[in-house]
Parts: C-alpha cells; sequence; structure tokens
C-alpha cells in the first residue's frame, strides 16, 4: 500500500489506421508482483491501444488506459502447472472505463484462457485519452501463472494515472466521470482502430520521499536552456555558471556545491556522465549534449539510499531517459535576443516506441555581453526494440562539439566604481585583456547498448557503455594575482593567471543486474544483484598563459591516469506486510588509481647554471649528482563498503512515510593520490525520513512531500579560487528540510517546491560558503485548446511559467550574496502541424547576480582609475560575480512533416 | 524521531550563522613618532656620539599589506609576497612627515578582513614592485635633512634615497634575475588584531633610521654632508639597512579618529 507505479504515458499518433509499436521506458507496470495464498500470478501490462481517429491528426497527445482496480483471478482447479504460463488477454476498455470485451488471441489452454479473461473481466481503467479526451482502447493484459504450488493466483498490481513518480498514491480507485459527450465522440469515431503497443521497463524501487521521478509532461514548456536546468523540479537545485556556454553547470543540491557535478551521479539512461580522471573536478558532469527536448523524465535520488548509486552519489543522483512522443520528422527553429539561434531537427520515427529516436541540433548566440558567445552542435539516436514478449533492448549514440567564450568574473569593487560594466569581461578591458580569452572547447562521443529480458522469474539487464570526452578550458578567477616573482626566477611582472586545461579522457564500461521476482508472506518479494565496472584512461595537463601572448609559461599539472571503478550491489525489496517494506542492501565498489604524474619536481634542491631554476616546469633534477626524473607514479586502490536502506510503510490512504539511511563515497582526485594511499575516496552518511502524499480523483491527481535530512561527508569539496575548482577539505554536515508538491488536471501542471538547509564545517561549524541556505521553484502550466478553429481544427494554447528564489547564500569572511528572483515564461500555440512559441526568460529584466564570490583578486583595474600608476596590487578578499543573464526573448517556429 | 527534532531545531537556523571573519573597509594613516612636533626640528643624541637635530624627514611608502602568516625566517629563496593570506592592504601611497606626530591620512580608504596579522609588508615604491626602475626616473623613497654635531663640529647632512636598480645585488638569483621587490619591501614580524571597527595606524621613528650611522664617515659635498644613494660608504649602507630593516615602523589599531 502507498506505493506507487508510475503508468501514464502519453503516446502520439502520427496518422490514422497506423499501426505503431511504441515501448514506454521507464514505468514499472511490467515486472511487478503481487501475491495472494501461496499461488503467485505475475501481470505485465501490453498496452494494445485501439483508437478511434477520425480526429487523429499529427501531434496528437494519446494517453493510454491504466488500471486502476483489479480483482483476484481465481486459478485453473487441479491446473497448477510446473512452468511458468503467461497468458495475454486482449481488453477493450470503453470510454467510461468499462470493459466491453476480453478475449484470448494466443490461447496457452482453456483453463486459463478463462482464468485470466475471468479476472479481466473485472478489473475497473481509467479510460484511455487523446487530447484530454476519453476514448475507447484496447488493452493487452499480460497474465502471468508462476510455478508455485498454492491455490490462489492473484493480479500484479493495481498501477496509478498519475504522470509522475510519487510514491503515495492511494490504492483507492478513483471515481471516475467521464463526459458522455465526449466518451460518446471517441465512440462514434467512424475511423477505423489504431493501435498502439505499449511497453515498459523496470524501474527500480522507490527509495522513499527522496526519490523523485519527474515526468515532464506540459512542465516541458517552461523555458530551459538545458536539459541540466530540468533538476530544477526536485527541490533545492539551484544552477549557475561561470564558465560559459560550454562549461558543465555548477550545480547546487540540497545543501551541497556540486560545482562541476562532481558531487551528483549524472547518467543518461544508466551511461555515466561523471568524468572520472578530468583534471578540472573529478566527477565533472557536463550535460550539454542533451537535448532538453529529447528527455522524457528524469529521475533524481537526494542522498545515497540505493544500492545502484554508485561513485559521486554524495548529494544524489539524476538519471536522465530520452523519449519522444511526437512521431515523424519535425523541425523548430528558435530566434531571438543577443543573436541566438537554433535548430533543432527531431525524428520519431512512425512504427517505433518512444524511446526509438533522432535528434539534432545547431546553436550559436553572441552571447548577452562581452565575450560570451558560443555555439554547439549536437545528435542523439536511440532504438528500441523489443526483445521477445517482455524485453527489450536499445543502442544509443550521442555527439556534441561546442566552441565557446566565457566573460568570466566581475569584481564588486570595479563595477561600483564604473571600471567595468555589469556584462562586460577583464578579457575585452583595455588594462586586462586576455591574448586568448577565457572560454573553451569540448566534446564527448558515446556509444552504449543495452537490453533487459526477462527469465522465468527473474528480469535480466545489461549495458555496455564507451564514451570518448575532450575538453579545453580558460578560465582566470583571480587576474593577475599568483605569478609571484620568485627569488630564483628571472625578473617578471605578473604574466597573468589563466588557467589553460586541456583533458581527454576515455571510459568503457558496463552494468548489469539480475533481479528475482519471489514471495513471502504473502506478498511479492524482491531480491536484486548488480555490478557496475567503468574503467577510465584520462589525461590532463594544467598551464598558465602569459595573458600578453597567450603562451603558456607555467606547467602546473601533467597527469596520465587509469583508473578502475567496480561495484557490486545486492538490493533487496521486502515486504512484510501490505503496507510495509523495507527496500536496501549493501553496495561495495573498488577504486583503483594508477597516476603518472608527469610534473612531479617543479623546484631544484641546488639551483645552478646547469641545475634549471624555476623558470622551468617539470623538471629534471641534477642534485649533487643524483639525478632525479621529473615523473612521479602513484598507485593504490581501495574498497568502499556502503550499507542503504529505507523503510517505507503507509498504513494510511494516500499517505507513505518513510525512513532512511544510506552511505555514499567520492572518489578524490587523481592529484591528491599518493602511494598506497588508504582511502582515495570521501565517505558519505546520510539520513532522512518523510513523508508522502498522493491523491487521485477524477481529472485531479495531486502529490506532495516533506523530508528532513541530514548528511555528514569526512573529506568535503571546498572551491579554491586559485585552483580554479573544488579541492578537498574537511569534514561537513548539512541539516534540512525540503517540500514539494505538483497537481495536475486537465488544464494545468503545477509544480512547486522549496529547501532550507544548514551546512556547516564539523570542526568550526561555520557555514559552508556558497551554499544557499533556502531555495524556492515553481513551475506551472496551462495548456487549453481553443474555441475558435483554425484551419478546420481548433488550436491548442499553452502558458507556462517557472519562478526562482534563492536566499543569500553565505560567502568567506562573513559575506552574504544578493538573492536572486527571476521569473520564466512561455506561450505557444499550436495547430495542424504548426507550433509558435515565445520564450521569456528573466521575464521581469532583473539585474541579479548568478554566482558570487569573495577572495583575492587583481584584474589590473587599478591602472584604469586615473591614479597615474600609485596604486599597488590588491591582495585581499574582494567580492566578485558573474553576471546572471539579463531578459531574454526568443520566437521559435515547430512544424510537423508526418510520419516517416 | 530524533532526526526529526534534530532537522526542526536547526531548520531556524538555516538562514543564520556565518562563515567567519568579516570584510571592512578602514581608515589608515601615518606619521613620526609620538614626541615629534610638525614645524620643529627632532633633536635627539644619536650612535657614535653625534647629537642630531633633524630639521626634514620624509619617507614615502608606496602601500601597506598585513598578513596572516609571518615570514620564515632565515629563508634565502622566498618571494616577496607571503604565503597565507593577506588580511588588510592600504593601496595608494603616503609621503609621510616623519617630524609630525599627528596622524596623516593615506590617500584611499583601507581593505581587509578581521583576523590577527602576524605580519606586516611596506611597500617603499611608486611604481610596479618589480620594476628595475621607476620612469622616468626612481622615485625618492627617503629624504632627511639636518646636522649632527659632535664635539663641538657640526656636519649638515642630506640623505635623499631611492630604491631602484641601485640596489640590485649582482648576481642575485640563479636565472640571472634580481628580486628588486626584495629591497622595496619591509617585512616586519607582529601581533595586530584586524578589527571590524578602528584604523590602522603606523608609526615612523626617524631616529631609528640613523641607528649605527656615523655622520662622521660621510663624504661632503659643498656645504654639506651627503649620504650616498648607494652602499659605498657605511653611513649610507646603514642607513639604507635601517629604512629596510623594519625597526623604525611600529604599528597599532587604534580607535578611529573624530
Amino acid at each position: 500500500m502507498g506505493e506507487r507505479e508510475q503508468l501514464g504515458r502519453s503516446s502520439t499518433v502520427r496518422s490514422p489506421r497506423h499501426f505503431a509499436a511504441v515501448f514506454l521506458d521507464d514505468y514499472d507496470i511490467l515486472m511487478q508482483f503481487r501475491t495472494l495464498g501461496a499461488r503467485r500470478i505475475s501481470v505485465a501490462l501490453l498496452f494494445n491501444v485501439w483508437l478511434g481517429t477520425s480526429r487523429a491528426l499529427a501531434a496528437d497527445t494519446i494517453v493510454p488506459p491504466h488500471v486502476i482496480a483489479q480483482t483476484t483471478p481465481e486459478s485453473p482447479p487441479q491446473r497448477e502447472s510446473d512452468r511458468d504460463i503467461d497468458v495475454i488477454v486482449v481488453v477493450t476498455v470503453a470510454a467510461d472505463g468499462a470493459v466491453l470485451d476480453a478475449h484470448v488471441d494466443d490461447s496457452v489452454g482453456a483453463d486459463y484462457d478463462n482464468a485470466a479473461i475471468d479476472s479481466v473481466k473485472h478489473w475497473q481503467f481509467e479510460p484511455a485519452t487523446r487530447n484530454g479526451r476519453p476514448i475507447p482502447a484496447r488493452v493487452r493484459a499480460l497474465v502471468h501463472f508462476a510455478p508455485i504450488s498454492a491455490p490462489v493466483p492473484a493480479p500484479a498490481h493495481v498501477p496509478s494515472p498519475v504522470p509522475s513518480s510519487d510514491p503515495a498514491i492511494p490504492p483507492t480507485p478513483p471515481d471516475l466521470v467521464i463526459p458522455n459527450s465526449a466518451a460518446k465522440e471517441a465512440a462514434e469515431d467512424p475511423h477505423g482502430p489504431t493501435e498502439i503497443t505499449v511497453a515498459g521497463r523496470a524501474r527500480p524501487p522507490t527509495r522513499g520521499a527522496s526519490d523523485y521521478t519527474v515526468t515532464l509532461g506540459e512542465l516541458a514548456r517552461v523555458p530551459r536552456k538545458n536539459a541540466s536546468e530540468l533538476l530544477k523540479l526536485a527541490p533545492g537545485v539551484l544552477l549557475t555558471n561561470e564558465g560559459g556556454e560550454g562549461h558543465a553547470e555548477q550545480v547546487f543540491m540540497r545543501g551541497f556545491d556540486a560545482k562541476d557535478g562532481q558531487d551528483i551521479e549524472f547518467s543518461l539512461g544508466g551511461v555515466p556522465i561523471n568524468e572520472s580522471g578530468n583534471l578540472h573536478g573529478n566527477g565533472y558532469s557536463d550535460t550539454h549534449f542533451i537535448i532538453p527536448e529529447l528527455v522524457s523524465s528524469l529521475r533524481i535520488v537526494q542522498g545515497p539510499f540505493d544500492p545502484r548509486q554508485g561513485n559521486y552519489a554524495v548529494a544524489g543522483s539524476a538519471n536522465f531517459e530520452l523519449g519522444l512522443a511526437q512521431r515523424g520528422f519535425s523541425a523548430k527553429y528558435t530566434g531571438g535576443s543577443f543573436g541566438t539561434e537554433r535548430l533543432l531537427l527531431l525524428w520519431g520515427p512512425a512504427g517505433e516506441s518512444h524511446g526509438t529516436l533522432a535528434g539534432a541540433e545547431i546553436y550559436k548566440t553572441d552571447g548577452y555581453g562581452q565575450n560570451r558567445d558560443g555555439q554547439r552542435a549536437t545528435a542523439m539516436g536511440q532504438y528500441e526494440g523489443r526483445l521477445g514478449a517482455e524485453g527489450s533492448y536499445r543502442v544509443l549514440a550521442t555527439a556534441y562539439a561546442t566552441h565557446y567564450h566565457s566573460a568570466g568574473v566581475i569584481r564588486q569593487d570595479d563595477y561600483r566604481a564604473g571600471r567595468i560594466g555589469f556584462y562586460d569581461s577583464y578579457a575585452a578591458s583595455s588594462y586586462a585583456r586576455e591574448q586568448v580569452p577565457e572560454g573553451g572547447d569540448a566534446s564527448r562521443y558515446t556509444l552504449a547498448a543495452d537490453l533487459e529480458s526477462r527469465a522465468a522469474d527473474t528480469t535480466l539487464t545489461q549495458q555496455l557503455f564507451l564514451t570518448y570526452r575532450s575538453m579545453r578550458l580558460l578560465e582566470n578567477f583571480t587576474g593577475f594575482l599568483l605569478d609571484v616573482q620568485q627569488p630564483l626566477q628571472s625578473l617578471h611582472e605578473q604574466r597573468g593567471d589563466m588557467i589553460d586545461l586541456v583533458v581527454k579522457e576515455a571510459t568503457i564500461g558496463a552494468r548489469g543486474s539480475a533481479r528475482w521476482h519471489g514471495q513471502a508472506f504473502n506478498e511479492p518479494q524482491h531480491i536484486e544483484l548488480g555490478y557496475f565496472a567503468r574503467g577510465d584512461l584520462a589525461s590532463g595537463i594544467q598551464q598558465r598563459d602569459a595573458a600578453a601572448t597567450g603562451h603558456p609559461y607555467l606547467t602546473e599539472t601533467n597527469l596520465d591516469s587509469t583508473l578502475g571503478d567496480i561495484g557490486l550491489y545486492a538490493d533487496a525489496d521486502l515486504k512484510f506486510i501490505h503496507w510495509l517494506s523495507l527496500r536496501g542492501g549493501l553496495r561495495s565498489d573498488l577504486f583503483s588509481y594508477d597516476v603518472v604524474d608527469n610534473c612531479a619536481v617543479h623546484d631544484v634542491s641546488h639551483p645552478s647554471a646547469t641545475n634549471p631554476p624555476l623558470d622551468q616546469s617539470c623538471l629534471r633534477e641534477d642534485n649533487f649528482g643524483v639525478p632525479r626524473e621529473p615523473n612521479q607514479r602513484a598507485s593504490t586502490s581501495s574498497i568502499a563498503v556502503l550499507p542503504r536502506a529505507s523503510l517505507i510503510f503507509g498504513p494510511f490512504t494516500g499517505f507513505t512515510l518513510s525512513a532512511s539511511y544510506g552511505e555514499g563515497v567520492r572518489s578524490v582526485d587523481p592529484n591528491y593520490i599518493t602511494q598506497d594511499v588508504k582511502t582515495p575516496f570521501a565517505r558519505i552518511t546520510s539520513y532522512e525520513g518523510g513523508v508522502s502524499y498522493a491523491h487521485q480523483a477524477d481529472q485531479l491527481s495531486l502529490s506532495a512531500r516533506s523530508i528532513f535530512f541530514l548528511t555528514y561527508v569526512d573529506k568535503d569539496l571546498i572551491f579554491d579560487e586559485t585552483a580554479g575548482r573544488n579541492v578537498l577539505g574537511v569534514g561537513t554536515t548539512r541539516t534540512g528540510w525540503a517540500a514539494n508538491a505538483r497537481a495536475t488536471g486537465r488544464f494545468f501542471d503545477q509544480a512547486a517546491n522549496v529547501t532550507l538547509v544548514k551546512s556547516e564545517f564539523n570542526d568550526t561549524h561555520l557555514l559552508v560558503a556558497n551554499v544557499p541556505s533556502a531555495v524556492f521553484r515553481s513551475d506551472s502550466a496551462l495548456f487549453q485548446d481553443l474555441p475558435w478553429p483554425l484551419l478546420g481544427e481548433r488550436p491548442r494554447a499553452a502558458l507556462a511559467l517557472g519562478v526562482t528564489y534563492v536566499a543569500p547564500r553565505p560567502l568567506p569572511f562573513g559575506e552574504r550574496s544578493d538573492s536572486v528572483f527571476t521569473v520564466d515564461a512561455s506561450a505557444s500555440l499550436s495547430f495542424s502541424h504548426y507550433e509558435l512559441g515565445l520564450n521569456a526568460s528573466n521575464l521581469l529584466g532583473t539585474q541579479y547576480r548568478l554566482g558570487e564570490y569573495n577572495f583575492a583578486s587583481d584584474f589590473r583595474s587599478y591602472r584604469a582609475a586615473g591614479s597615474g600608476n600609485r596604486s599597488q596590487p590588491t591582495l585581499v578578499p574582494e567580492r566578485t560575480f558573474t553576471a546572471g543573464a539579463p531578459r531574454t526573448i526568443m520566437g521559435s517556429f515547430a512544424i510537423n512533416f508526418g510520419g516517416v | 524521531m530524533r532526526l526529526a527534532f534534530i532537522a526542526i531545531a536547526v531548520l531556524p537556523l538555516s538562514c543564520v550563522g556565518g562563515t567567519g571573519g568579516q570584510t571592512l573597509d578602514f581608515d589608515a594613516a601615518a606619521s613620526g613618532p609620538v614626541d615629534a612636533r610638525a614645524g620643529r626640528a627632532l633633536e635627539f643624541d644619536a650612535s657614535h656620539d653625534w647629537h642630531v637635530s633633524l630639521a626634514s624627514a620624509r619617507l614615502h611608502i608606496g602601500a601597506i599589506y598585513l598578513a596572516d602568516s609571518a615570514p620564515v625566517s632565515g629563508a634565502q629563496d622566498t618571494s616577496c609576497q607571503l604565503p597565507g593570506s593577506y588580511l588588510a592592504e592600504v593601496r595608494e601611497g603616503l609621503d609621510v612627515d616623519l617630524l609630525s606626530g599627528a596622524p596623516q591620512p593615506f590617500p584611499v580608504r583601507g581593505k581587509g578582513i578581521t583576523g590577527e596579522a602576524l605580519a606586516a609588508q611596506i611597500w617603499l615604491t611608486s611604481g610596479e614592485v618589480n620594476a628595475l626602475d621607476d620612469p622616468p626616473k626612481p622615485a625618492v623613497i627617503l629624504e632627511l635633512a639636518g646636522t649632527a654635531t659632535r664635539q663641538g663640529e657640526a656636519r649638515p647632512f642630506r640623505a635623499s634615497l631611492t630604491i631602484a636598480g641601485n640596489r640590485v645585488i649582482a648576481g642575485g638569483g640563479a636565472a640571472g634575475g634580481a628580486t628588486i621587490c626584495k629591497q622595496r619591501i619591509v617585512t616586519r614580524q607582529l601581533a595586530l588584531q584586524v578589527e571590524a571597527e578602528g584604523m590602522l595606524r603606523l608609526r615612523v621613528d626617524p631616529r631609528r633610521l640613523l641607528t649605527n650611522v656615523d655622520f662622521g664617515a660621510l663624504s661632503r659635498n659643498g656645504a654639506g654632508y651627503v649620504f650616498q644613494d648607494d652602499d659605498s660608504d657605511q653611513p649610507s649602507a646603514n642607513l639604507y639597512n635601517n629604512l629596510r630593516g623594519g625597526d623604525a615602523y611600529r604599528f597599532s589599531w587604534e580607535p578611529r579618529l573624530e
């Protein structure tokens, strides 16, 4: 009780009378089990939707019917078998949800056929809908008779029609009120049937209130710049970006400054995104290669509570799932402020599943201020096919390349004195001009394949992935501060602190699992064993470039790393009584490092004419006749054992309570590795308690959650401006509360979340800088067919609004940042094959600071102050910031060319 | 349940607390010793039985920095900047009348953060600290004029010191470079609490600049005696060493002047 299974997915019919096999990934209606007595029956639903299609024009949105109540089937008397028996029952569901007909196409024997039919005839359905209107449909229900020697079989489960992941859907069937006119309209559809087969993939059972699977639905209309911004649908997420268009988003989640994603385990369809061995940040996660329109859902687990979560799941994990509801070929052009243009091509082959898709985009912008231009191209393709009656496989390929510039940070005193504009860049100023400005290049190429199949009582998954990633990053947080004249160097002035970082990385890996479905205590029980393995070959070199020439004058780091992460886990989903589940298990990861530091010697003990001094990097030293090569190898490995458990109980209708404990792990940067270091990882311990509520009534679904959490980290990552990235620091603790709610109706979708958190150091109890103490986010969408026909059809209008509030963040040395309040909005009108859209980001035109810092920097602005060169360098901390984007207006036009 | 209580208790505090320290802007002033009176010569007994009547004394201070780490004693290969963090800075220069005990404010306010300063750096330069020469000509850092008397012998003297190419130590730096910044930066260890309220006060005692100076060894130039702008004689070398030695400088954090 209380557990919720997601069913509500939409599919799109491209043309009348067309048969399409659509596989819906990421819902767990398949492979669900419930037992009454000792006889177990599993039911998997294969939706084979028969649709009246008189108005089945392009881009119709069809939601399959959902089972909302079911009866216990009677097993055939005297016919218990020692083998599994599946019966596929074809059920015709009327527009009012009643079962009009049930029959078996492929008989497995009259006794089993009739037992299954008799059962299914008593089920209750919420009818299928097209564009929100109920229609008759045909559903295939797979009734599984397992060879257990008990007399009474039972149906599998009661899936919920709510298109979100809330674990607290009440089991009570809703009262269905279907407008007679709509049902009649659908029933009188003169066109023949269109069949859509809908299958699904097993989804891991929820870990409680902090396990969010966000199905975008109409909230996809809220303006979002990239796929990472989908994270905002979960509580406590703030995104900033000081690095520019092609730089990973800085993600704040649940009190963590994940910087470039190191504290969040990111994946795309299970393929890891975090880059192990990236010199800019071990676990760097750039999600710009994901086309947001191809994301169908996002699972976010805040906290390390699921044994499937591996390295980097400190604040939590986020897995993007691809899906494209709109079938056929479509194109979308977007253009607007600051010379921004985007061309997007999408293809969802008719007759294939939602998971079969292709997309490509070309994007370019001049940027909203100095030195903010960028361009990128992305291509993604995925094919999803069926594997037998219940299995499926996917092949995924992605390619991405970008070149961009970044404005960097601005000192507050310079801005206030008028020495530089809010949206300007020091790199373009007269006094700190860089020959090579900040910015960078990046590329990513991925190939992956996975399959999911079922053998007897066991669901098997297997995935292979291969990723190549390259990146160059030019960043300068401190200006002209760090290149201090050393006594043994040739005389020089400050040459500039520009970091010139190049990373190349190849990743190969696999993951797999076997999930056994059993029964005990008259309840379904599940045990999963799985593994994860990845190997990374990473090379990284970080140099400092002279501003005047762009030439590197210093090599700080030059590493070649061979990294391994092999994890095993066991996860149990045990149900003692129907409202009490214990989920969890044990995960263990072995991390291995083989790191060659090609620049291990930076100075010399006894400099002489024959023993080079500090003017050179990566020295080969001759110390009084004792040679010393410039490189150094260090290797180590260590094992992390990570217990995780969630107790989920829901004795009260609509409410689910959960309590979770988990330990997580994050491997350290290779440059921290010394020979045989004992624990090359940070350990995370997290606790939480939460309550979820869900209610389904008529056309309204409602869900809400409230969670208290406590997280300890023994070695946290703290931003270091001199390194330009997060570096290992001391232990920290986060204590906080998060809540979210979502209400979905026939014409609206509203989600909101809020997080309060206190992040402090364990030793001093001072606040961790940069982490917002409060984050509020609201996403709203209104959508309705207009009463005025256009081109013979009622156009559909939609409005969407996204509101973000971030409370002032603590900054170093007692400072507080400004708060952030932004409003994004969109309006769209779709008719026939066309859609017109208007997006406004930062609708209010607020001049806000996206990222704020407080550290020493010197951009030589004193030379521009008219002081005649009298001022000396500034060496004390000063507030700096990166400017958030001003109001940005974008118009779009999309056309769907039909089903090919 | 315990977790819930802890969380509920902490929630109201989620927006309070701090990261430690406080940023501040502060006034800064420099002056001569307490007993100095503007417009009056400073009389004192100096080394080698000389009695000095200092008629004028002016010191150019390019900048002042306070750091939270002390310089490494005896280290030869340290850089000009101290390790650790800088707590406070006053970045624009001031010509200080060392014969006046009244505070002479720097032209700009200082900036910094609270904390305990363990070292102070006085930058005796008017330009780029690492540049060998101040264009168009080296700035005069210290100017002194007065009369030294001993046993009835009076020796009027003048000093006009610069710190530029004339102070480069031959062969300094294995790469052939010269760390001119080491000559220009006077580093003094101290224990000074930088507080949110108050001002930075620097007192420079010109008497200590003339410690162990034998005016009898000065070269005669016209009607008086002149300190050389290099280390070519004992009094000139000692005056320069005293300028860089740090004993003449006293820092304090005092209540702000009304």
